[in-house]
């Protein structure tokens, strides 16, 4: 059996490696452990020797990868979680969004309305003025009276409506900044880190 | 690179996980090194699973809960040994019987037969 000291130059050569994972760490410094007992009981080589095999047979490309792989597997689960949410707050962010446009279309109509409504009222008016029939004050009163509760409700209701929809967007734009937004630079961050990784 | 054997890496790619799963079901508990001397005895030496992927599917099936560890102090270095949990005895036989259907769909796709060079 290879003896502590050596044992600590194979724990040495991995974290020199750049090896992070404790547990990783020490799979691997058992297996290559391993194979170094039965390459030394076949009394093919000494314990250099038989280190630099097992590690050509091992690890022949870079040790980190081995950490790479696992990390990736690992997080499988993680991205899944993280895939849905984003997926699901984008869903709600395009919904919202949708109402907003849909709220705005809305308080525009409303709008148009009142103004058609002012405008019609407006030539009525014009229109009887124009026949030389004097009205009297309590006419003209009446007469705005009714302008003003025919469009005043309207425009009122034009403005919660467009009031209505600047909180939607504002909602909209922080779910799609809050969940699907954090998610694409993040899988762009992991893919340009494997990237780098792989150079 | 992740294996190396007769079969290619595309062919064995997918299949660790069964390997895993019936081996510790034959077995009480097993090492990291333990089961790919294992695997490379039962088939001849026609597949060796290589360490790099090993280990990562090792840690994944763990963090899944499928399997447990047991660590013993050999000398100064730790051996994990790798064992079923309840949750992992009940994958065993979904994972293989969804192997041993991919064979026979594969049978009819392809034969029993080798085919004979023209």
């Amino acid at each position: 059996m290879i003896n502590a000291e050596q044992t600590n130059l194979i724990r040495a050569y991995l974290l020199k490696e750049g090896l992070t994972d404790s547990n990783l760490v020490d799979d691997l410094v058992d297996h290559i452990s391993c194979e170094i007992e039965f390459q030394l009981a076949q009394n093919v080589s000494g314990f250099e020797e038989a280190f630099a095999s097992a590690k050509e047979k091992i690890l022949p490309n870079e040790p980190i990868e081995v950490e790479n792989d696992l990390r990736f597997l690992t997080t499988k689960t993680q991205h899944i979680m993280i895939r849905k949410t984003s997926y699901i707050g984008g869903y709600f962010s395009a919904l919202v969004f949708c109402l907003a446009v849909l709220f705005t279309i809305l308080s525009f109509q409303n709008e148009s309305l009142v103004d058609s409504r002012r405008e019609s009222m407006n030539q009525q008016y014009i229109l009887s003025g124009l026949d030389g029939e004097e009205i009297s004050p309590e006419e003209r009163s009446a007469y705005y009276q009714t302008h003003y509760n025919v469009t005043s409700a309207l425009k009122m209701k034009a403005i919660k409506q467009q009031s209505t929809s600047q909180t939607l967007l504002i909602i909209s734009i922080l779910l799609f900044g809050l969940t699907y937004l954090p998610y694409r630079f993040y899988m762009g961050f992991q893919k340009s880190e494997l990237q780098a990784n792989s150079l | 690179m992740y294996y190396c054997s007769m079969y290619s890496r595309e062919l064995l790619k997918g299949i660790l996980k069964p390997v895993i799963l019936k081996l510790l079901s034959e077995h009480d508990k097993m090492y990291g090194y333990e089961i790919v001397q294992h695997v490379k005895e039962r088939t001849e030496g026609k597949i060796l699973i290589k360490e790099g992927s090993l280990y990562p599917t090792l840690h994944s099936l763990t963090k899944e809960g499928y399997l447990s560890t047991e660590s013993v102090l050999i000398g100064n270095r730790t051996r994990k040994y790798y064992r079923l949990t309840k949750k992992g005895k009940g994958l065993v036989v979904p994972a293989l019987n969804e192997l041993y259907d991919f064979r026979s769909t594969l049978a009819l796709l392809f034969g029993n037969e080798k085919p004979v060079m023209s």
